[in-house]
């Protein structure tokens, strides 16, 4: 069955924005697919609205389209390309919903498109849970008794019948959105509720709890010819009930026995075959502990975040095989890219542990419920290899950049006892540190097993994890004898350090004294089998390094880890940007990543892949081996410049920017002469190391400040603060301050901010394109709806903005990017904050201007001259084109989040809308970010008292446009005054149905809410956007962005959109006029 | 703090350990080979085909659901030795007792925090080696290893680990007579589950002893080994295939192979996994396969009749035979499974219906 010569162009739908339980994983599938496409000689035609993805690089398809995924524009582009196929399984339940819709509505078969993969039939099987649950019962495959439902009624009806606890999934939702456990007939009454309006179809599945069983997944391959083999099977640390997404997962399974293994890989193969599915499919079992039942939780006939998982984890890559598959290829006729002799049709064999743990968002919500369940929170993941499962679970652990180191947490020590045992039972993200530090005040295993349910083996690693510390830090004396045997068990330098009153430098040294080494071993696919060519390496302390050195001219570069709020895909899509810019130029590019989702960790993307946490002692071993001419820090967000000093302390070259101006940028008082040097503006400030300064220092400048630590990054517990009682508040709740981690206070202006992402090799600054935020400062720059070229700003501002980022670049001696926000308060130019290395708005620039930044960065940072590369210094011209950068938010899975927008990051990701004109880009965004109107319908509004005046010519265009208002008394005032009609709705005070009720009830079709601090006006106002955001109804917190979104309304009727590949864009720009 | 222990390749090469409960007394010589499986450990140290050798596992976490009666392919294990990353201790609802326990209750030593991989990319690169096992102060002199490996053998080992006598497994269908050259209970219970009453037969039976059975069809087992030890032992086999509906298993399936004139030859590190994709040239269908085996038919020997029904995809080694218009298929994997995937089970299906249409008179068993 060779591949089909009929498919000479396929179409590939990408996920979309970054969300909680659609991440960065379907860029890492998308464009491996790309390159499996272009490889076999098919021409690809991309959609994806998110410009922060690998996959939206022009080089990776041949037509891209950052358009809106919704079905018009899909079509849209589908009769302009008219493809041959789609390839819909790679784009996550995005992908899998639009080619579902695109079906439905006849734009497939009218346009002659086929879909490739597993058929729609198999799909619906899968998703329906009515229609899965019969094809189980055909197959005799267990499931969970359950039922599907449509009212609450028949929930109750059902759940008195087979009994408390029952789970709740909602139909046709992606991370478990909806979902939840209801213990009793009042939980269950709200949790169908809340199920109901999660699914799209308004159906939900309500299941026996089977929580307690283990939890296994298998990633199976199965090609059309009916060959299917098992990628990787892997366990839940986490028993049933906590989402795999938020589950600690180890792969292969630790605890199931060879004949458990093949008993549940044999059903996974039985219900893909019964499926026909034809690619990749992830089956997901219950296995009770004691009696060796099993249950079918979940099939997800597509790649999903486990196969992405399972690809990093075996080498096997999924989502390449399954393209293949799509072309019509067995998996007897595809090769094993890493053995290049065998074939896909096989089993990987590991000789490693690898241990995933997710990266939680609760650092930036510390309000936010941190309990985890059937619904995903978490933004990222992990992953660790090792040897020895206590060394991949710290090095996991250690990956995660939240500071931690080991199985410990030391917030932990001075609560309870009776507190730790509660909390060990309910599963949340500290869990795992709460069981160690019960162990380490002497619980035991049985009584932890008893309370969570986690598998005995997993708590015994613990508990002799926990063992080996207290021996460790009661004999210090005997740490150089068990040194090796400590670091196969996964502790760092800096832990043995702690440990024993030593600095982490010390025991380096010991190590190094004793020839305590690292050894490196590569992800082959088949433990050792066959000889692979493969560049992929973990650390171990074993006998035989595998890694020789690289030959030649070589450069590391460091990746930024887990996805997180604050730093997302963008900078790993700036990260394989610079691979590529390295190895085009003939430097070998090393690579150094913990995070398993994202395409920088796909082995052949580099010359070389080290799968490390980013730490100081991991990123040692590296550059200690290979000995680079550099290691590159300004690709990897906060995580990597962090690191910039201690690495060139130890000797290592950093490469671009020195280092000591990498501080300057950074360092509040270095920077401050800097600027006054220049004679450049900022906003007065101060900075504080103990709350009586921060006060002080607020006084001195004058309210309203904008406080925050120094050193992080998506402004993490940064506030406006109003006055000095808001000052206090904000010292109590949230500031952390070090003599060496001081508060920065500055002056908070309010005006147009501006951003720009420039490139410098010290003396040529080119600044490829100003952006214009659409909020005014006080929104978190990566919450703002950015727009390029600015729609507003004078003549006169964008002159100031390119002098001054000029003067400072030069003054900063950038060599490679620097990112600066600005804000024009009052007709003065202000710097907010400069940023010595790539931004979050690299990528989308790149897409939106044409314009190589990465690739003029690595040249910088190489040591060329741009001038010699005829790049221009100043500002480039502005292309034809308007593009927008729109935030989009998972506020809906994290309960307890507030939606409005400040100066702390809350976004996950983003989607770019590029148009001919302003208005019908900034529709696009809107579009793409999930934005739905009907054009009629109420709209309430409740506005702060400081935002009347602004809002009022708003309320009246909506008014206008034939939207009719609801209003709370205040704005009700307002509305009357002026003569605009608007209905009164009741406050929560007032009785029912109020407000939150006909929210709820689907009463509104969109809310506008801004921000009244203190007193109950505020409670409300949170109560307003949270059942808003839970109801799936659009809530502005910022009139800034409410202003641009009547623009785009406006526009909507007016002009048609103009859809038109990336390619023609940036062709367009460059042609003639 | 456990002892030390160093295993020893031919040519001198050494991988340090510390044993998993007692050393050995004195040094234990076997031919080194690894196995790919990340599951089955138990299977793997109870499959009698590992008699002689001594068994690297290259999974690093080794026990971690214990031991228990019902996953044993044997009574006892048959391997020299086992050489390991980690040692777990046991968690699973079956265990019945630690895997050190079960293999030390029966003298196997178990080698520990090994560089397995280390060890199996040498094995991979070289070919099977024999080696050493002990727990000497320091290496062994080069006159010493050299002597233990050259006395090194396996001949009679077959016999050592077949039944002594015939036995009977009862069942309500037709006979199955089972050669035993080192039989996994696997086969049986594949056999026991169609029904088939099984007779099994030491490895020294002759042809007239099938004879005497009256077997309805003819299972030739898996065992340890070269096949080419076992060329006096042919006429049982030819018997077999002559006039039985036949399945030869592994050994079984290379003894049909020599008695019909073949030949067989040493791979350079053997197939040892639960992860080997065989297809089916029938039927183009391919599985994911258990394998263990260090020789292979040669594929370009086969005599007038025979038939290649299965390849290895990974090294296009034959992996099973027929012989064209005869009930006789060979398997050079493991369909038995015990450890790794059943995909392949529907051998014995084939197997159970050329029995039943030959009794039934359907077709003839030789043609």
């Amino acid at each position: 069955m060779p591949k089909r010569d009929d498919l000479k162009r396929v179409a590939v739908i990408g996920s979309g924005p970054i969300i909680i339980g659609q991440a960065a994983e379907f860029d890492y599938a998308g464009t491996q697919a790309c390159h499996a496409l272009k490889e076999e000689g098919v021409e690809v035609v991309l959609v994806n609205s998110n410009p922060a993805t690998i996959m939206t690089d022009p080089g990776v398809a041949d037509r891209v389209y950052l358009e809106p995924l919704t079905v018009s524009f899909l079509a849209n582009v589908l009769a302009q390309e008219r493809p041959d196929g789609l390839l819909a399984t790679l784009g996550g339940q995005m992908g899998l919903n639009l080619a579902r819709e695109l079906d439905r509505a006849g734009v497939l078969s009218d346009l002659g498109v086929e879909l490739l993969g597993t058929g729609l039939a198999a799909i619906e099987q899968a998703e329906d849970r009515e229609q899965f649950r019969q094809a189980m019962i055909q197959l005799g495959q267990p499931i969970c008794e359950s039922q599907t439902v449509a009212t609450v009624d028949e929930a109750l009806h059902f759940a008195e019948r087979i009994g408390f606890p029952v789970i709740l999934r909602p139909a046709y939702t992606l991370g478990g959105t909806g979902g939840g456990f209801a213990h009793d007939a009042v939980e269950l009454l709200r949790a169908t509720e809340r199920a109901l309006d999660a699914s799209p179809i308004h159906q939900t599945l309500v299941e026996a709890s089977i929580a307690g069983w283990k939890e296994v997944e298998y990633e199976v391959m199965r090609d059309a010819r009916g060959t299917a083999v098992v990628v990787c099977n892997m366990e839940n640390l986490d028993p049933v009930g906590v989402h795999t997404g938020d589950s600690i997962v180890v792969a292969p399974s630790q605890t199931l026995s060879d004949r458990d293994y093949h008993r549940l890989r044999r059903a996974a193969l039985d219900i893909v075959a019964a499926l026909d599915v034809r690619g990749g499919c992830n089956v997901q079992f219950a296995l009770n502990p004691t009696s060796g039942e099993y249950r079918v939780i979940e099939v997800n006939p597509r790649v999903s975040r486990s196969s992405a998982l399972a690809s990093k984890a075996t080498g096997y890559p999924i989502a390449r095989v399954a393209t293949k598959i799509a072309l019509g290829y067995a998996l007897e006729e595809i090769v094993n890219p890493v053995t290049g002799k065998t074939t896909a049709a096989f089993e990987p064999a590991l000789d490693y542990v690898v241990v995933k743990i997710p990266r939680w968002p609760f650092d930036k919500f510390p309000r936010a419920d941190r309990r985890l369940g059937t619904q995903m929170k978490a933004t990222g993941e992990v992953m660790a290899i090792d040897r020895t499962f206590p060394g991949a679970l710290q090095k996991a652990i250690r990956s995660l950049d939240v500071g931690q180191d080991g199985v410990v947490d030391a917030h932990l020590a001075d609560t309870s006892g009776d507190e730790l045992i509660r909390a060990v039972s309910a599963p949340t993200d500290r869990r795992i540190f709460v069981a160690a530090e019960l162990l380490r005040r002497g619980e035991t295993v049985e009584a932890l097993y008893a309370a969570t349910a986690i598998d005995r083996w997993f708590l015994r690693h613990l508990a002799a994890l926990v063992a080996v510390e207290q021996h460790v830090a009661e004999h210090p004396e005997e740490l150089a004898a068990s040194l090796r045997r400590l670091k196969q068990l996964g502790f760092s330098d800096a832990r043995l350090g702690a440990l024993t009153g030593r600095t982490a430098r010390d025991i380096r040294a010991l190590r190094r004294a004793h020839g305590i080494l690292p050894t490196y071993k590569m992800v082959d696919t088949c433990a050792g089998e066959f000889v692979a060519a493969t560049p992929y390496f973990y650390s171990c302390y074993e006998e035989e390094n595998e890694a020789e050195p690289l030959p030649g001219d070589k450069v590391v570069v460091l990746g930024s880890g887990p996805i997180r709020i604050g730093q997302g895909i963008e900078f790993d899509c700036s990260s394989v940007v610079a691979l590529e810019a390295l190895r085009r130029r003939g430097v070998a590019a090393i690579m150094v990543n913990s995070n398993p989702e994202t395409v920088s960790t796909d082995y052949n993307v580099s010359d070389r892949l080290y799968f490390e946490p980013l730490t100081l002692e991991d990123v040692l071993n590296v550059t200690d081996l290979e000995r680079p001419r550099g290691v590159l820090v300004q690709f990897g967000g906060q995580t990597a410049i962090n690191l910039a000093a201690e690495l060139a302390d130890a000797g290592v070259p950093v490469l671009g920017t020195r280092v000591d101006d990498l501080d300057r940028a950074e360092d509040r008082n270095r920077f401050d002469a800097l600027m006054a040097e220049l004679g450049l503006e900022r906003p007065p400030g101060a900075t504080a190391t103990t709350a009586a300064d921060a006060l002080a220092a607020a006084d001195r400048i004058g309210y309203p400040v904008l406080v925050r630590p120094s050193y992080v990054l998506g402004g993490r517990a940064m506030r406006i603060v109003e006055g000095p009682e808001d000052m206090r508040r904000y010292l109590l709740e949230e500031a952390a301050m070090t003599p060496d981690r001081p508060l920065l206070v500055d002056r908070y202006l309010s005006g147009m901010e501006l951003e720009v992402d420039a490139v410098s090799d010290g003396d040529t600054v080119v600044v490829p394109a100003i952006l214009e935020h659409v909020e005014r400062a006080g929104v978190h720059s990566g919450d703002s709806v950015a727009v390029l070229p600015p729609p507003t700003a004078s003549a006169e501002v964008q002159r100031a903005v390119v002098a001054a980022t000029t003067a400072l670049a030069r003054g900063l001696k950038i060599r490679g990017h620097i990112n600066i926000q600005f804000v024009a308060h009052r007709g003065t130019v202000y710097v907010l904050e400069a940023n010595p290395r790539a931004s979050r708005t690299v990528p989308f620039i790149a897409k939106a201007t044409g314009a190589p930044l990465v690739d003029w960065a690595i040249a910088a940072m190489l040591g060329e001259r741009l001038a010699d590369l005829n790049v221009p210094g100043g500002l480039m011209t502005p292309p034809d084109a308007v593009a927008v950068k729109m935030p989009v938010f998972s506020f809906a899975k994290l309960s307890d989040v507030d939606s409005a927008l400040g100066p702390e990051m809350k976004s996950t990701g983003e989607v770019m809308g590029i148009d001919a004109s302003y208005p019908a880009a900034l529709y696009k965004a809107f579009l793409a970010a999930g934005f739905r109107v009907r054009g009629q319908g109420v709209v309430l509004a409740t506005i702060a008292d400081q935002d009347k005046a602004q809002a009022l010519p708003l309320l009246a265009e909506l008014h206008r446009l034939g939207y009719r208002l609801a209003a709370t008394t205040g704005t009700l005032a307002l509305l009357s005054a002026h003569g605009i009609p608007a209905m009164p709705v009741r406050r929560l005070t007032e009785g029912r149905p109020n407000l939150v009720d006909q929210i709820r009830g689907g009463a509104y079709e969109l809310v506008v809410n801004t921000i009244t601090h203190g007193g109950a006006e505020e409670s409300e106002g949170f109560y307003i956007r949270r059942t808003a955001v839970e109801s799936g109804i659009w809530c502005f917190t910022s009139l800034d962005t409410f202003t641009a979104a009547l623009a785009g309304f406006r526009s909507k009727s007016r002009s048609p959109f103009v859809i038109r590949a990336l390619q023609d864009w940036q062709e367009a720009r460059h042609a003639p006029v | 703090m456990t002892a030390e222990g160093l295993l020893e390749l031919a040519d001198g090469r050494r991988f340090a350990g510390r044993w998993l409960g007692d050393p050995p007394p004195s040094p234990v010589v076997g031919e080194v080979v690894f196995n790919t499986a990340l599951t089955g450990y138990q299977e793997i140290c109870t499959d009698p085909s590992y008699a002689g050798q001594i068994v690297v596992l290259t999974y690093p976490l080794i026990g971690s659901y214990g031991a228990a009666p019902a996953w044993r392919e044997s009574a006892a294990p048959a391997l020299r030795g086992l050489v390991v990353h980690q040692a777990e201790s046991a968690s699973h609802g079956d265990a019945a007792m630690e895997l050190g326990e079960f293999l030390g209750a029966h003298g196997v030593p178990v080698l520990t925090n090994v560089d397995t991989r280390a060890l199996t990319r040498c094995l991979r690169d070289r070919g099977t080696e024999v080696g050493v096992l002990h727990a000497g102060e320091g290496p062994l002199s080069d006159a010493v290893r050299g002597e233990a490996v050259r006395e090194f053998n396996l001949v009679g080992i077959v016999d050592s680990v077949s039944t002594p006598r015939a036995y009977v497994v009862d069942g309500d269908g037709p006979t199955v007579a089972v050669v035993d050259y080192g039989l996994k209970t696997g086969i049986l219970d594949e056999l026991s589950r169609r029904g088939f009453r099984v007779v099994v037969l030491p490895a020294s039976a002759t042809a007239a002893d099938l004879r005497a059975v009256a077997a309805d069809g003819v299972v030739l087992s898996n065992g340890p080994g070269d096949p080419q030890d076992l060329v006096g032992r042919l006429d049982l086999v030819r018997q077999a295939v002559a006039h039985h509906p036949t399945l030869g298993i592994c050994l079984g399936h290379q003894l049909v192979a020599l008695a019909a004139g073949g030949h067989t030859f040493p791979l350079k590190f053997g197939h040892h996994g639960s992860n080997h994709p065989v297809r089916d040239e029938k039927t183009g269908q391919v599985d994911i396969t258990s394998h263990n085996h260090g020789y292979a038919v040669d594929g370009r020997s086969l005599p007038q009749g025979y038939r290649v029904r299965f390849t290895n995809l990974n090294d296009h080694t034959v992996e099973g035979l027929e012989l064209e218009g005869c009930p006789v298929i060979t398997v050079q994997h493991h369909p038995e499974a015990g450890p790794g995937p059943h995909d392949a089970a529907r051998v014995f299906d084939e197997f159970a219906a050329h029995v039943h249409h030959v009794r039934e008179g359907r077709t003839a068993p030789h043609a």
